[in-house]
């Protein structure tokens, strides 16, 4: 038994992890899209150059077959820096073509994703909290297929949408992308609304959208645990400098219990994120419900977490020029795409042999 | 990642499995006449096969077996399984014996080891003090040295078991001059002698497994200390290294699926609990804590063979299952509900009936406390794990 990230994995992540230190100043993120829309552009030409689109591909498709692990040590990598990439749903989506794509759709898609040079983005949601794909009531046979909430919907080349006859692959030149007049929550992930004319689409065979739906479950939930983890950190650094009554603060028992709780929250949530992966990669049968109990917890963890280190910070955390709201509201984002967390327990209700056994 | 034994440790799993069916499943499906006896018996054969006792020397009754956190954690899992017996529960085994493997003398390892071990010597630990809690190294029970033996003074709590010990180890004071933790011995003595007065503790939960033991000129040979004068806060902190990262999670994964158990066999408005959706929701928020600290303990587990860092996590365990053990007892006393308004009784306690919960209602309280309370817990993980300042203390 070995429940610990692979050599290949752990280099893997350090190169993301250097990468991303020397990129990514939390405060800078607070600036807004000026900022965040050209430090998307570096970041994606330097994760392409380091494999992460083809991470999900498996060799005898041209990519690197590392798995869903290995994608979700990159969602925490991404989620603890906040960082502004659409590279793991590229990553997914290049692996759904090769699995799924007819020879057009191949041809045409997945060099390019594999290499960085077009970007997907994942068409799930029909709005009023519907995002499963037991929900999904969009049919190939409409006319149009109208989604919600696309995450990196604005910069993508495809859109891959879900419908109850299976996935559907459109070029996003085909579509229309309408984004909000409003400033997105988690400014490091803007969304849109997409619509497609659904002759302009072509199916990918098989019932992938179940895992495809898992796969984003699982990287959702690790974003989430890593922003939790990141902002229990950043209260914890704040609790050693701050002084006030002529000490640190971080000296009061008061706050270190606090922060032990949330330490103790939050910090155990990625091993379950790694074993949804794991899970995702290995245990075919047992990957839906991992996938779902995990991003249920990570996200209900982190936002919890994220809430406590503003409250552990005091005034200063409540300021927009403070960056630990980027990393709560990269939690919240998580927490509110894919199905609330009730939703996906009860999910994971079902799917688990004790408690779904008469 | 690989959550598969090697083909080395499903050989190994095999052998337990065999061994136990032979030693302990088969015998006792035919009803032994002296249970006891039978337990002593089969621990016997246990550690000969190399399966108990594993950190000690056979010279001292030990199975001596090489440092294998991984077949270790199959040992247990097997032993749970089939219901089986591990080593002679209580202090001895799991405190002292190791302590003094690491800090006792020779004589002292050949004379109290093997006899701990096969449970002959059963022992109450003297740590706790009615004004010396969690601040255990202010205690003031004291021993003196008079010719050849130490005369004890001393008024111990929780000492755990103690109507049942044939012996103590005891925290004392001998270096009344010295500073607080430097002053303190670690010393054994005997608890079938006079002036020693063990008065059972009622709990909450009407059990008595906590006593509060006084010690009235109490005497103990000279040589009966462990390690030197002043060195007793530094020999109670030693700590078993052999193999000692158990799972703890696995504890706390086995109470929630009874907690499963519970709410399926229990009608709440004339249907299973289970089948509530807010029971049902409440039960699946606690297997993600479950969930997520039994992958932190496969993590150190994996981690601790490999001979890598830990970081934080070890710190957190004992808080985190503290906290899904009262969120446990929670929506127990929920599913529960008038049927718990009757204590469990004592007899009969192989069923399960719901009132059985009470235990673990109250049990999961007693958890929080024993042990370093929670708050304690929470200080050393801000404190070691974090790196917040120390509390400046006297």
């Amino acid at each position: 038994m070995h429940f610990d990230l692979s050599d290949e994995q752990k280099q893997f992540e350090d190169g993301v992890e250097r990468l991303l230190a020397d990129n990514v100043e939390l405060t800078q993120l607070t600036k807004g899209a000026a900022v965040i829309d050209p430090l998307r552009e570096r970041l994606e030409g330097k994760l392409a150059e380091m494999g992460a689109p083809a991470v999900l591909v498996s060799e005898a498709h041209g990519g690197l077959g590392m798995g869903l692990l290995t994608l979700a040590v990159l969602a925490d990598a991404f989620g603890r820096h906040a960082a502004p990439t659409g590279v793991l749903q590229s990553a997914l989506a290049a692996w759904a073509i090769a699995e799924g794509g007819d020879d057009e759709l191949r041809g045409r898609w997945l060099e390019p994703l594999m290499t960085g040079e077009a970007r997907a983005a994942f068409a799930l949601s029909e709005g009023t909290g519907v995002w499963a794909p037991d929900e999904w009531r969009a049919k190939r046979t409409d006319a149009e297929i109208r989604k919600v909430a696309v995450e990196g919907a604005r910069d993508a080349q495809l859109i891959i949408a879900g419908t109850a006859d299976g996935l559907v692959a459109a070029a996003a030149a085909d579509a229309q992308v309408v984004a909000r007049a409003q400033e997105p929550l988690d400014m490091t992930r803007p969304t849109a609304d997409v619509s497609f004319a659904s002759a302009a689409a072509r199916p990918l065979a098989g019932d992938l959208g179940s895992r495809v739906y898992d796969a984003l479950l699982v990287l959702h939930a690790a974003d989430a645990a890593a922003a939790g983890r990141a902002a229990c950190n950043m209260a914890v650094e704040y609790a050693k400098v701050r002084e006030q009554f002529g000490r640190a603060i971080g000296s009061f028992q008061g706050m270190k219990h606090q922060l032990a709780n949330m330490a103790t929250d939050i910090e155990p949530a990625r091993f379950l994120c790694w074993y949804a992966a794991h899970a995702w990669d290995q245990i075919p049968d047992d990957a839906s419900r991992a996938a779902s109990l995990a991003k249920a917890h990570a996200v209900d963890v982190a936002v919890k977490t994220g809430r406590a280190a503003v409250e552990a910070h005091g005034g200063i955390g409540y300021t927009w020029e403070y960056p630990l709201h980027i990393l709560l509201k990269r939690a919240m984002h998580d927490r509110m795409v894919l199905g609330s967390s009730t939703k996906l327990r009860a999910r994971a209700a079902d799917l688990t042999p004790l408690v779904a056994a008469e | 990642m690989d959550l598969e034994y090697s083909s080395e440790h499903i050989a190994f799993q095999g052998e337990v499995r065999a061994f136990l069916e032979d030693a302990w499943v088969k015998p006792m499906k035919a009803k032994p006449a002296d249970r006891k006896a039978f337990v002593r018996e089969f621990r016997e054969r246990a550690t000969a096969a190399g399966y108990l006792c594993r950190g000690f020397p056979r010279e001292y009754g030990g199975s001596e077996q090489p440092n294998d956190v991984m077949r270790a954690q199959i040992i247990r899992a097997c032993f749970a399984a089939a219901r089986a017996p591990m080593e002679v529960p209580g202090n001895g085994v799991t405190m002292l014996a190791p302590t003094l493997l690491e800090r006792g003398a020779d004589w002292q390892k050949r004379e109290f080891i093997p006899k701990t071990l096969n449970g002959e010597y059963l022992w109450a630990q003297g740590y706790s003090e009615p004004g010396a809690g969690s601040d255990l190294a202010s205690l003031r029970s004291r021993a003196e040295l008079v010719g050849d033996e130490w005369v004890i003074n001393a008024h111990k709590i929780w000492t755990t078991l103690a109507h049942n010990a044939t012996h103590m180890f005891i925290l004392v004071r001998t270096e009344p001059d010295a500073p607080k933790h430097e002053g303190i011995s670690y010393l054994l003595l005997r608890l079938d002698q006079p002036g020693v007065t063990i008065r059972r503790i009622e709990q909450i939960s009407g059990q008595s497994e906590f006593c509060e033991t006084f010690l009235e000129d109490v005497r103990t040979p000279a040589n009966w200390i462990v390690g030197e004068r002043g060195q007793g806060w530094q020999v109670s902190r030693t700590t078993l290294k052999h193999e000692r990262n158990s799972i703890g999670g696995e504890r706390t994964l086995r109470l929630w699926e009874s907690l499963v158990r519970l709410a399926k066999s229990t009608d709440v408005d004339g249907r299973p609990a289970i089948q509530n959706p807010r029971i049902r929701d409440r039960i699946l928020v606690l297997q993600g804590y479950v969930d997520a600290q039994m992958y932190s303990g496969y993590y150190q587990l994996t981690r601790d063979i490999a001979g890598e860092s830990l970081g934080i996590h070890p710190l957190l365990n004992k808080l985190g299952a503290t906290s899904i053990g009262l969120e446990l007892a929670n929506l127990a006393e929920e599913i529960i509900a008038e049927r718990g308004l009757l204590m469990p009784s004592n007899e009969g306690s192989g069923q399960r009936n719901p009132e059985q919960w009470l235990n673990q209602i109250f049990g999961s309280l007693a958890l929080s406390i024993a042990g370093g309370a929670s708050n304690i817990q929470r200080n050393i993980i801000a404190e070691r794990g974090l790196g917040l300042p120390r509390e400046a203390v006297q």
